[in-house]
């Protein structure tokens, strides 16, 4: 019996020490490894990646961001987590929603009482996958956890600190490990600002250089390191070549030759009272020659030493409602002196004498017109100079080559909204595959601008979709569907019963909408 | 020859892999183990009082049997391509040695009684800090105690009823690691901060179990139920451990949801049918085939409760019911010495979508062999299972089924040495 006991205890030890089982076969699942990279979609960003359009942010807004109709493509709708925020949706200033369209007029926004009713989506108990939030810069994505402080609820609205740590937008796409980040506009608001406020200060209205470069690095960088995601970003289009800036470029200026020193003139254009269908207006008489009125402005040539080169949005209810710009007669009287010398031929002498009552009967003319004769000059906050213009496109382009420089030295795919938008601008009233970037009073079938005059609109949205989705399909081998963009145009068409026609803007109403854009440094002062 | 010469190792065999298809543990006699615990249809030691109670009215005397099973259960993994790379993970070896015990006293000429603890359903596994379902489940530890009364009555000489009751006691362990802001189905998402560890006593459970039980000079025909039971674990402990390295933010964002509470748990345990024939083809030589049949649909998730009700988490499990067939031989080479062999199919009845780092089971083939030794009164029993689990994988055709998307293959083994010791007081 010991014997056998023996055995067994040495059989037990032997099958102990020598008996594994073997390596089991890596089994494979149907997809292919260059789909892992879209496992998990993220979007950071801010106003533009939230869907914002119009002034406003709402759940129909936000079911047309890009970020959203990029999931819909990839058929990950359903698991693309926003901050649905219901009708009639929250806006730039508090209590109101987004701008309407409605007989031709933009409206200010519907009136909301609580803003937490309106939020859906509340209690997900994650961060969403649409973290950017309107307003926001590179300092605000990789350090602002709430609104305090900073008059923008949308920070509370979507990263709902302190229940997640107090987080930033960078951190809470960490926090969720993504596999691909969808990277909006980056510093697209250290640089909007400007245009939107006619004030174009590095280191006020602009962020500086070298900050926007450490900045977008440290965006970069932390994801890179901290998350095994790929990034896909865009660079920033040209702000000044948006409907809010340039509306009126193309109509209102006539070229004037300007004494700039003695026996030295130069030919400047300049912007000139103009009637409902943004047509100069000739005050000539004489039917020989013609006589435009250059609008009244802070700054100009005269005064800041550049000439204005755009007139902002905001401008035209003030002019259509209180004629801002148009001079009154005291200020016409230099403008018809020069005209009676250098036109007619008087005499100074005689022109000097004839002069105010010409300039009086002038300023008749342009109240039969329908012309409101204020006197007073458009402040510069409604005005970008060439100077300014400069500057800002100075400071973009020196992003966008911090961009293009991150993008090649840390292997993001880039998308190049910057050329492409300019391809569809300069495309003009024929657009590009059944879009234009036209605003909404000239093209409301088909227009990518929303009421705002610089977000997208649905049809704007899915533009930038499919650029993204072209960049995502290129660099990682897939055939995600691009959106087609007409299914998204035809967004204004019922706020011109009748057909197109240029429309009107409440007063107060675009300021309304921008609120939310000023620098914080403009808005302290 | 002796009805009662051979004495089974009652063996609390605590591992699942090897035990029993699902966590049914079912050897619990270094015999009837040997035998492929084909013995619903014979009765030759206490260990009857698990098998079969109705063979306690065939046992005459007053019994004792107990002994010592080494189970050393392995286990590996590889994560499904090209969402986890070509990896094998290894759980931790584990050797788990249980105990069990019986005894059985003949009261009368037809009355008899009897006890015995077994442990028919444990669950026992371990994987490494890097195992990459770590979030589903880093340890489990289950152990179930039955403690068991039988009674039986001979209705005739050749013919013996019995009924027993269960009274179940169970503790479980679970630890897994805790991710917090993870999107639901998409594995890899989320920020791993910590680990949980639930641990708790069960309530007692009640269960029964009845049976019948033939036999003449060569044919023994065998029926026995046991009765599904439902432990409760009510007052566990939830203690959370939140990791050094977690990004202070989430840690501390963590550490407030995460605070160590009372929590409790909910799972069922199958009842099981057995009906056995065995036939005595010569003096020397006899086998036995049974069939089991599990209930095991009454297993159909986990239920976790916290004190804080956003940690509750329901494990779908979804078993199927599953049979088992037992085919048992003995062949005696002397009087007092015997030797055994048998085979077990045992289907399983955990389905694709619920093969997991908890459990990763497959319908297995176990093969046993064994020994036995008799002088007097004293009988020493030893006995081999090989279980054989094989590969299981939780791919379909390309598609990965498992509930939590953690898709990959498994592979065990359990090797079971019992040995045990009888002993018959008159």
């Amino acid at each position: 019996m010991k014997k056998w006991i023996t055995l067994f205890a040495l059989a037990s030890l032997f099958i102990i020490l020598a008996c594994e089982p073997n390596d089991p076969t890596q089994p494979k699942l149907n997809i292919q490894p260059n789909q892992l990279v879209l496992n998990k979609v993220v979007a950071i960003g801010a106003s533009i990646t939230s869907g914002f359009q119009s002034g406003g942010l709402v759940e129909d807004f936000q079911m047309n961001s890009f970020p959203y109709i990029i999931a819909r493509q990839m058929g990950k709708a359903e698991e693309f987590e926003m901050p649905l925020i219901a009708a009639p949706g929250i806006g730039s200033t508090p209590g109101l929603g987004p701008l309407k369209f409605e007989n031709g007029q933009i409206l200010p926004g519907d009136p909301y009482t609580d803003p937490l009713a309106l939020l859906k989506n509340l209690n997900l108990p994650r961060p969403y996958d649409d973290i950017a939030v309107p307003g926001a810069d590179l300092n605000d994505l990789l350090n602002t956890a709430d609104s305090t402080g900073n008059g923008n609820p949308f920070f509370n609205i979507v990263l709902r600190n302190p229940n997640f740590g107090n987080t930033s937008i960078v951190e809470q796409a960490v926090a969720l490990q993504p596999s691909l980040v969808l990277f909006g506009f980056p510093g697209g608001n250290d640089v909007l600002g400007a245009a939107l406020t006619g004030t174009a200060i590095v280191g006020v209205t602009i962020t500086p250089q070298a900050d926007f470069d450490s900045r977008l690095e440290s965006v970069l960088n932390t994801l890179q390191t901290k998350t095994h995601a790929q990034i896909v970003m865009s660079n920033i289009p040209d702000v000044t070549t948006v409907p809010y800036v340039n509306i009126l470029d193309n109509f209102i200026y006539k070229p004037f030759d300007i004494t700039v020193a003695p026996g030295v003139t130069i030919t400047v254009d300049l912007p000139v009272v103009f009637d409902a269908n943004f047509q100069p207006v000739n005050f000539d008489t004489t039917g020989q020659t013609q006589l435009y009125i250059p609008l009244l402005t802070e700054e100009g040539l005269a005064t800041t030493g550049s000439p204005v080169k755009h007139i902002l949005l905001p401008f035209l209810s003030e002019y259509q409602t209180n004629g801002l710009g148009v001079p009154d007669s005291a200020a016409l009287v230099p403008l018809v002196f020069d005209y009676l010398v250098n036109v007619v031929g008087l005499d100074s002498m005689t022109a000097q004498l004839v002069a105010p009552a010409q300039a009086h009967s002038l300023e008749q003319g342009m109240i039969d017109a329908g012309l409101t004769p204020s006197g007073i000059p458009i402040p510069g906050s409604l005005t970008l100079t060439e100077d300014e213009t400069n500057t800002i496109q100075t400071s973009l382009n020196g992003f966008n080559a911090s961009i293009a420089n991150m993008a090649q030295t840390k292997g993001v795919p880039l998308v190049d909204l910057f050329s492409k938008f300019n391809d569809l601008v300069a495309a003009g009233s024929a657009g590009m595959d059944g879009v234009t970037a036209l605003f909404v009073f000239f093209d409301p079938a088909s227009t990518i601008f929303s009421l705002d005059g610089f977000h997208p609109s649905n049809a704007g949205q899915a533009f930038l979709a499919r650029e993204y989705i072209r960049v995502i399909n290129a660099a990682f081998g897939l055939s995600i569907p691009e959106p087609t963009l007409t299914d998204y145009t035809g967004q204004y068409l019922s706020g011109v019963p009748g057909g197109k026609k240029i429309g009107t803007i409440q007063p107060g109403a675009i300021e309304q909408a921008i609120r939310l854009f000023v620098p914080r440094q403009v808005m302290a002062q | 020859m002796s009805k009662f010469t051979l004495t089974l190792v009652a063996s609390f065999l605590w591992a699942s892999l090897a035990i029993g298809a699902g966590f049914n543990i079912g050897e619990f006699g270094g015999r009837s183990a040997a035998m492929g615990n084909a013995v619903i249809a014979q009765a030759y030691d206490a260990s009857t009082i698990f098998y079969n109670p109705a063979g306690l009215g065939f046992l005459q005397g007053t019994h004792f049997y107990g002994g010592v099973t080494g189970i050393y259960a392995q286990a590996k993994f590889v994560g499904a391509a090209p969402v986890l790379p070509n990896t094998v993970y290894n759980a931790k070896k584990q050797f788990f040695p249980p105990v069990g015990i019986y005894f059985s006293h003949q009261f009368t000429e037809k009355f008899a009684a009897g006890i015995g603890v077994t442990n028919p359903f444990g669950l026992g596994l371990e994987w490494g800090d890097d195992f990459p379902g770590r979030a589903i489940s880093k340890n489990v530890d289950l152990k179930s105690f039955y403690i068991s009364p039988v009674i039986a009555y001979q209705i005739s000489p050749n013919f013996s009823l019995g009924v027993g009751v269960d009274v179940v006691l169970t503790t479980v362990t679970l630890q897994r690691n805790v991710i917090v802001f993870n999107t639901e189905g998409v594995p890899g998402t989320g920020t791993e901060v910590g680990d949980v560890v639930l641990d708790g006593n069960g309530d007692p459970a009640i269960g029964f179990s009845a049976g019948l039980m033939y036999h003449s000079d060569r044919v023994g025909v065998g029926v026995s139920y046991r009765h599904s039971v439902s432990p409760e674990f009510k007052d566990a402990d939830a203690n959370f451990t939140i990791f050094s390295n977690t990004d202070p933010k989430i840690a501390a964002v963590a550490s407030q949801l995460l605070t160590d509470q009372k929590g409790g748990a909910k799972m069922d345990f199958p009842g099981i049918l057995a009906a056995g024939i065995y036939y005595k083809f010569t003096e020397k030589f006899g086998a036995e085939v049974s069939y089991a049949y599990y209930n095991w649909s009454v297993f159909d998730k986990i239920n976790l409760t916290f004190d804080n009700p956003d940690l509750n988490q329901t494990i779908p499990e979804n078993y199927d019911n599953s049979s088992q067939v037992r085919i048992g031989t003995h062949y005696e080479v002397t009087e007092n010495f015997s030797i055994r062999a048998g085979y077990i199919w045992d289907e399983t009845p955990q389905p694709i979508e619920s093969v997991s780092p908890l459990l990763p089971d497959d319908t297995r083939n176990d093969y046993s062999i064994g020994f036995g030794y008799k002088a007097g009164k004293i009988t020493i029993d030893a006995g081999y299972m090989f279980v054989d689990i094989g590969e299981r994988t939780t791919i379909e055709n390309g598609v990965g089924k498992n509930d939590n998307g953690f898709n990959g293959t498994y592979n065990s083994r359990a090797d079971i040495f019992l040995l045990s010791f009888g002993y018959a007081f008159k």
